[in-house]
């Protein structure tokens, strides 16, 4: 899914300028509270032999790793979001174990182990030392019990977020949906997002831009984050 | 209303993954709760901000599952958004986006005692159901809830969703619910958004990933079983 032009519709983008009075609204970002959050880029949504193979999740690699480079460099941090399977994620999300077969519950639990190899990242994937890691119980890293990013992001003063990974409707859009919600300033990488199907994956993009937050192209955050760092309030001021 | 349409290949994905069409194959009447998204004037009325003329032609079918909910012994809550004037500082993710007119009239219109904060009249409320206010999209956000803890109270493990709009305020109230592990469904017919796309891509995406997608009819008739049952 590393395609080279928007998908945003035309007459979503009327929308938003007419609500907003432009098409993006995060284009300046404060170095000390920016974080890239790269949601679930392991071998199990990724590798051609794992049960929840997405195809167009490799192609995004380089643009995450473009990404996460320069987030890097502009002094923001690089959070890799990681799904888990344990007793505590089977125990409590019945609604989402009963609507699978036996085979596919047990496929989840030995590959999302956190020894199995689905839960490993994957090895394209430019990962550093000092970059915090998260583990996480459900679709959204922010709904109540699913992670401890809330903490990181607290302790660390990050209130605007980057989302990137995979899937982009599924944990992407949740995660961000979330994220929103709780007043992070939320942006998601179209180019840098991956789901099952091309479809999926712009309906989910086009929602989240009318509702949820900005989206926009790998290139235009690089470019943002390349230049001269604003603050936040001279980013309000001068809007 | 919506042409919707689960698509026959999601059907087909479903019964891969878990071996058939519906995961919810019958209701527990007791335990089961309508949830009614922020069917309020401002996304109702001719001329209000956020009008969505959908929303007005679910109101029969929102109403025929209230009563048979109701029927059945569930509880019927009916979610009201709150935007108060401090909404501005704590959601000011949300309005920063947008132009200063268009956050005053969303504070305006939807605080209490606002032109568009009240149930749209045609929705039959009744003195046993719950009334719960939200302040964001979704229902379970900032946790803890409101809603939530009236699920607890009333130990309800089983929420159907309907409302305004699907993609937005139903649909993430609804992904939000089944993470927090309620057995979740959302209703075809008894949600409205401003097209048929947005809707059927958000009915689509939800059947597949996080919870089971039927008729009124349908589910109308799964709740009357529990009448059925008890008649007996």
């Amino acid at each position: 899914m590393s395609q080279n032009k928007s998908c945003l519709l035309k007459e979503n983008i009327e929308k938003i300028i007419n609500r907003d009075g432009r098409p993006h609204s995060l284009t300046g970002f404060e170095p000390k509270a920016t974080a890239l959050i790269v949601i679930d880029m392991q071998n199990f949504y990724i590798a051609k032999d794992q049960l929840s193979y997405c195809e167009y999740a490799e192609a995004i690699v380089p643009n995450i790793n473009k990404l996460a480079n320069s987030m890097r460099h502009f002094g923001g941090k690089v959070i890799w979001v990681r799904n888990v399977t344990n007793a505590e994620a089977f125990k409590g999300w019945g609604a989402h174990y009963d609507r699978m077969t036996r085979e596919r519950i047990s496929t989840r639990k030995k590959e999302l182990a956190k020894d199995g190899n689905g839960f490993k990242l994957w090895e394209g994937l430019d990962v550093r030392k000092d970059d915090p890691k998260v583990n996480k119980i459900r679709y959204s890293a922010f709904i109540p019990g699913a992670s401890n990013i809330e903490k990181i992001l607290g302790e660390n003063g990050l209130n605007t977020l980057v989302f990137c990974g995979v899937a982009t409707n599924v944990c992407v859009e949740s995660s961000a949906r979330d994220a929103m919600m709780l007043n992070y300033r939320t942006l998601v990488v179209e180019d840098a997002c991956a789901a099952g199907t091309i479809a999926g994956h712009e309906a989910a993009l086009n929602a989240l831009y009318l509702n949820f937050g900005d989206v926009q192209m790998t290139d235009q955050v690089l470019k943002a984050l390349s230049s001269k760092p604003e603050s936040i309030n001279e980013v309000a001021a001068a809007e | 209303m919506h042409n919707a349409i689960i698509k026959p290949e999601h059907v087909q994905t479903m019964i891969r993954r878990g071996g058939k069409e519906h995961s919810v194959e019958s209701l527990n009447g007791k335990s089961t709760a309508l949830v009614v998204v922020d069917m309020q004037i401002y996304f109702m009325g001719e001329g209000q901000p956020s009008e969505c003329p959908i929303a007005r032609e679910i109101v029969p079918n929102v109403n025929l599952l209230a009563d048979a909910t109701r029927r059945a012994g569930g509880i019927v809550i009916w979610i009201q958004t709150h935007s108060g004037p401090e909404s501005k500082d704590f959601w000011s993710a949300y309005y920063d986006r947008m132009t200063p007119e268009n956050g005053e009239k969303r504070v305006t219109g939807m605080s209490p005692g606002g032109s568009g904060f009240d149930l749209w009249p045609e929705l039959d409320v009744r003195n046993e159901d719950k009334v719960v206010p939200k302040t964001r999209y979704s229902a379970f956000i900032p946790a803890p809830s409101k809603l939530d803890a009236v699920l607890k109270e009333n130990e309800i493990d089983t929420l159907l969703i309907t409302g305004v709009s699907t993609c937005t305020c139903c649909e993430s109230t609804a992904r939000d619910g089944m993470m927090l592990n309620y057995r979740t469904m959302m209703i075809s017919d008894g949600c409205a958004a401003p097209d048929d796309d947005l809707h059927n891509n958000s009915i689509n995406q939800f059947y597949l990933q996080f919870g089971d997608v039927q008729s009124t009819e349908e589910v109308v008739a799964l709740l009357n079983q529990n009448v059925a049952a008890a008649a007996e």
